[in-house]
């Protein structure tokens, strides 16, 4: 300790310097004033030990709560997030009971659109299949009119004969009939909605359907003859498919 | 703020992989290091926080200040929690409230949602391998993202979706019948993209520029095939592409594709051969080495047979050919008696016959061998196919006639080179025998001469 010290210090220089007359006076004089210096010290020593308590107490509540503060920070930017979203979501559901009004009124009128546009449709397609598919037309038409359907039944109806309609152009298949327009029976091979042809049994006389012409036309059969053959076969799965040489009109640019 | 938020969450919720050095930006520290802290608890000060208490420590006289006002902002925080708290329960009780109401109202039109998440899953599947995917593509972000819409129950589609859905759905009808021109990035062979004008016919083939394409589902591209169908095919799709009126004929892959695929995947000529193997490629060398000694050996046949007919014209000057040296020994025996001129004439065309027949039997030895080699490699190729079909089982009967039809390209080698041996043969053997024949006739004509004349 540095108070020890001093003290310490003075005694010797005391003792060495004071001449032997006023020695006792004088001893007793510094030794008082050293310690009273000494616990001035002392004093002063632990006033800084507490200043320097407070600040490190002080230092530490700070750091704490700047954690904590740190922490709410977070927890408060996701709690603002879900209720971000639970606002999204109300809308969401507002926007649902709007539209859940619309659909209502409006589902039916569509509907009965829907099977127009697929009549129309029908109507300037190949003419294949022509009774099978206005027979389905005109189920849908009635199945509209029914009461003890629901609308989701009537959609899936609708629906349905728009996936037929869609699956004829992905398809090939074979069906036999009479020639449109005359009596010839013949087997009518269709490519999908890129090709309608025709060959009657002996394959004497080939045929296709031309858009341009809107009607059936004979097609040689020096290109064509095996070639339909060989598709009828691959339609009826007789035979495995391969590439068919078939009549194309010719390419619309795209109209997009 | 924003950066010490972002600490505070990485460091809070244990997210040390990716952000390590988000938490610690001033000195580099290894992912291991940092584990090590968490697993001790201990987390670190970011840069921040620590400039935040040097500036605390440096100004004394703010420290109360400082202090308080961090107080200030925890009491803010928790008001703030409290009151989102709040807002929280008040906005959940709502939305189970309104969800009832959607439901309510619903009723019927349940059952129309779920069928038309239906329809737009089966439509987005079949758009998906369509060909005219390429023409439209940004309709499968709809497709999809109705599909989620109407997946979810408390999110409804709209009237618009409905018809949007329709629409496409008719334009895909309506785009099946079509044989049409546009424009796409197209995939050449080589991988490199570029825009090039495709016709597409129905949903069937599409081609460009004389060359079929395919419909590439992961880079949802049109693709040129890298192999493409016979010539006899290829040459007819110019017509088509051109074609302004009138039906052209059209190579069409009823398919849609799937066979043109297979094309590509199947062996070509050089990869059916390699299939044969060391045996495929000794009765190829050998039937190599069997057509250049038939040529060799017809060569000089011709050649000898063009000597021996110039000789039979002029037979008074013998030269060096057959021919020649059988004149040569009847002209060296003037005076042999009719017998002795006959052995003579004899043991000449003798000496001739091997001469003319050299290689011959060798030519024969290899169309017969050849087939022979060809059922070998086949047989063994059977017997390593069966043995596979012990190891792995019938499971895949691809494996069995894949091994099979490899097996039997031996035999198919082996009857390549026999066949057009077997005719080789018989051409080079008539010409050396017609060369023997035209010696006899000479020789007897000799004999009968020298016959007549010693009367």
């Amino acid at each position: 300790m540095r108070t020890m010290k001093v003290i310490s210090r003075l005694l010797v220089a005391a003792l060495i310097l004071t001449p032997t007359a006023a020695f006792g006076a004088t001893v007793a004089q510094l030794l008082a004033q050293g310690e009273s210096r000494a616990d001035a010290g002392a004093r002063s020593q632990r006033q800084v030990e507490q200043a320097a308590d407070a600040a490190i107490e002080m230092l530490n509540e700070y750091k704490n709560t700047t954690k904590v503060v740190d922490g709410l920070k977070v927890f408060n930017e996701l709690l603002q997030k879900q209720v971000d979203n639970q606002e999204k979501e109300k809308d969401i559901l507002r926007d649902s009971l709007v539209k859940i009004d619309d659909i209502e009124r409006q589902i039916v009128p569509l509907m009965v659109r829907m099977i127009d546009g697929l009549e129309d449709f029908v109507k300037i397609d190949m003419p294949f299949l022509t009774d099978e598919r206005a027979e389905r037309l005109a189920r849908l038409r009635g199945v509209m009119e029914r009461a003890d359907v629901t609308v989701a039944e009537k959609f899936r109806t609708v629906m349905e004969a728009y996936d037929i309609e869609t699956e004829y152009g992905r398809t090939i298949e074979t069906y036999n009939g009479a020639l449109p327009g005359t009596d010839t029976n013949v087997d009518f091979l269709r490519i999908g909605r890129v090709a309608l042809l025709y060959q009657n049994a002996d394959g004497s006389q080939t045929g296709a359907w031309d858009k341009e012409a809107g009607g059936f036309v004979e097609i040689p059969n020096s290109t064509y003859q095996i070639a339909v053959r060989n598709g009828l076969k691959i339609a009826r799965k007789d035979a495995v498919p391969d590439l068919l040489i078939v009549p194309i009109g010719p390419a619309s640019a795209s109209a997009e | 703020m924003k950066k010490l938020l972002i600490t505070a969450v990485a460091v809070a919720t244990g997210f040390i992989g990716y952000h390590a050095p988000v938490v610690q930006a001033a000195t580099a520290i290894d992912v291991d290091q940092l584990l090590r802290q968490v697993q001790q608890g201990r987390t670190r000060d970011s840069d921040i926080n620590r400039q935040r208490i040097e500036r605390f420590r440096a100004e004394r006289a703010q420290q109360a200040n400082l202090l308080q006002q961090a107080k200030n902002d925890k009491l803010a925080e928790e008001n703030r929690s409290k009151a989102l708290d709040r807002l929280f329960e008040t906005n959940d009780g709502e939305i189970i409230e309104l969800e009832q109401a959607v439901q309510d109202r619903l009723g019927d039109l349940k059952e129309l949602f779920g069928v038309i998440q239906q329809v737009a899953g089966d439509a987005r599947a079949n758009f998906d391998i369509s060909m005219t995917q390429a023409q439209f593509p940004e309709r499968s972000v709809f497709m999809t993202e109705l599909a989620q819409k109407v997946g979810q129950t408390n999110r409804l589609a709209s009237v618009q979706d409905i018809e949007q859905l329709w629409f496409e759905i008719y334009r895909e009808m309506v785009e099946t019948g079509k044989v049409t021109k546009f424009t796409t990035e197209l995939i050449d062979t080589d991988g490199s993209l570029a825009p090039a004008e495709v016709t597409r016919v129905g949903v069937f083939n599409a081609v460009s520029d004389g060359q079929f394409l395919y419909y590439n589902e992961d880079a949802k591209k049109l693709q040129v095939l890298s192999r493409q169908p016979a010539g006899r095919y290829l040459s007819k799709v110019g017509a088509v592409e051109t074609s302004t009126s009138g039906l052209e004929p059209f190579p069409l892959d009823p398919s849609r594709g799937t066979l043109l695929s297979n094309l590509v995947r199947s062996p070509t000529l050089a990869e059916k051969f390699h299939q044969g193997k060391e045996v495929g490629y000794i009765i190829v060398t050998i039937g190599a080495i069997g057509v250049l000694l038939a040529i060799w050996r017809l060569i000089v046949l011709m050649g000898v047979s063009g000597a021996v007919s110039r000789q039979a014209k002029n037979l008074d000057k013998p030269g060096n050919n057959p021919l020649g040296r059988v004149l040569k020994v009847y002209h060296d025996n003037p005076s042999a008696d009719v017998e002795t001129l006959e052995l003579k004439l004899s043991e000449a065309i003798i000496k001739e016959t091997p001469k003319l027949n050299k290689l011959i039997p060798i030519l024969k030895i290899i169309a017969v061998v050849a087939p022979l080699m060809g059922l070998l490699g086949t047989v063994t190729g059977m017997i390593q196919t069966f043995q596979q079909i012990t190891l792995h089982g019938t499971g895949d009967p691809k494996l069995m006639a894949g091994g099979i039809s490899t097996a039997l390209v031996t035999t198919v080698l082996g009857l390549t080179v026999a066949i057009p041996m077997v005719f080789l043969h018989t051409i080079v053997s008539s010409r050396a025998k017609r060369v023997s024949q035209v010696l006899n006739e000479q020789a007897s004509g000799m004999v009968a001469e020298r016959a007549e004349a010693t009367g």
